[in-house]
């Protein structure tokens, strides 16, 4: 009898001993960055438009200070340089991978892109990251919100991160458009 | 005394004697897998030598708790926490060497070095000689993936921990730090260290060490001295 019970429950033990401890772990280092503009984060900011004053737009009182999304899918957070009506749209986009694309993507005043950043992306390496390449990027830019986004092709082999891209750039440029006037002087 | 040097020799014996990667051969895949720079090789390293240290410590402690029958799943899940927590740690401190050793880094827990020890080692000794022996393995890993890595950095970049080196640097021979030259550099390694070990292969083969031994009693020797 003691051989059926005890490997089990020695087993068990072990798995919530060490769980427990793990959960511990967790805790002492974990660091959320939530609504904290980052240092990666301002570093994409500037490879966009280059120097500005970049702020998070956050919503909420003392330490509960949440970033404004607009209730929008997939937008982490809005950056904005109000001096220069522009702002900047963290965004993860599921490529081929759930959440594969986490993008900066910079809108200028018109509302059109200026330019895009990765801050990760978890696609297949060699195929899915090539739309990292500047002939993709380039054709996004100045992607507006009446820009039909069936205009622009894919890359060859990356068909589903190219889509993930091109949705995140018609959120982003739509959810400029909608709240304009709320993020350039909110 | 006695006991002093066996502790010596239990520390020492990862070094190069018993060296995991170069004479035993475990832990193939990190070691081909991260070694294009000497940074990368020094990180993964150190990592598996906490991992082994830290394993042994609690394995060795643990041992005659835990049922023969269950062993390997108790060890795995040890060593799972601990991976786990180098993982965290990494994360919140080296975020740079944490995206370069990437998937690699999680794979510690299946690496063979470590299950080795725990196993043929800390599983049925006394505590203080299985840290030992977990310091000791994890430092001859870490060597041997630094001097692969080096080379593998000076020859295929033609610099190294960041400085680039005249001559190499202009025109570096880019096939070291493709998986290619990861064999190459092994190799070679592997044939110096049985050099210096002045290991020569085995005059008769006998059944001690074969897996099969039990299920064919010697019969294939039998039957290779007819033939």
């Amino acid at each position: 009898m003691k051989d059926k019970i005890m490997p089990p429950l020695v087993l068990t033990i072990i798995c919530i001993v060490v769980s427990g401890l793990l959960v511990l772990a967790y805790n002492a280092t974990y660091v959320d960055n939530t609504g904290v503009l980052t240092d990666d984060m301002k570093k994409g900011c500037e490879e966009i438009f280059g120097k500005g004053d970049y702020e998070i737009m956050l919503d909420g009182e003392g330490d509960s200070k949440t970033p404004v999304t607009f209730d929008t899918e997939g937008v982490n957070s809005i950056i904005t340089d109000k001096d220069n009506g522009r702002c900047v749209i963290e965004i993860t986009e599921d490529g081929y991978s759930k959440g594969g694309l986490h993008l900066l993507i910079g809108i200028n005043s018109e509302g059109t892109i200026e330019g895009i950043e990765f801050l990760s992306i978890g696609e297949t390496p060699g195929l899915g990251t090539k739309v990292q390449d500047d002939s993709f990027l380039s054709k996004l830019k100045g992607f507006g919100v009446d820009t039909d986004e069936n205009s622009i092709d894919n890359v060859t082999a990356a068909t589903y991160s190219s889509k993930g891209m091109k949705s995140a750039c018609k959120k982003a440029v739509k959810l400029f458009d909608e709240h304009k006037e709320e993020i350039l002087n909110g | 005394m006695a006991e002093k040097n066996s502790n010596l020799y239990e520390f020492t014996k990862g070094i190069i004697k018993q060296n995991p990667t170069l004479v035993t051969l475990l832990g193939m895949c990190p070691t081909l897998a991260v070694t294009t720079m000497a940074k990368n090789g020094i990180g993964m390293g150190l990592a598996t030598t906490f991992v082994l240290v830290c394993s042994n410590f609690v394995i060795s402690l643990l041992k005659n708790a835990i049922p023969k029958a269950v062993r390997l799943p108790c060890f795995i899940v040890i060593i799972a926490g601990f991976v786990t927590l180098i993982e965290f740690l990494m994360k919140g401190y080296i975020p740079e060497l944490y995206s370069a050793l990437g998937v690699f880094l999680s794979l510690i827990t299946v690496n063979c070095i470590i299950l080795g020890r725990a196993e043929a080692f800390a599983s049925k000794n006394k505590i203080f000689p299985s840290v030992l022996d977990g310091l000791g393995m994890g430092l001859g890993f870490t060597l041997s993936l630094f001097t692969m890595g080096s080379i593998r950095e000076i020859l295929g970049t033609g610099s190294w921990f960041g400085f680039k080196i005249p001559f190499l640097c202009d025109d570096p021979m880019t096939v070291f730090i493709m998986p290619a030259g990861g064999f190459f550099v092994l190799g070679c390694l592997i044939a110096l260290v049985n050099k210096i070990a002045n290991k020569k292969p085995p005059k008769e083969i006998s059944c001690s060490g074969c897996p099969n031994a039990a299920l064919c009693k010697g019969q294939c020797r039998t039957e290779s001295e007819e033939a």
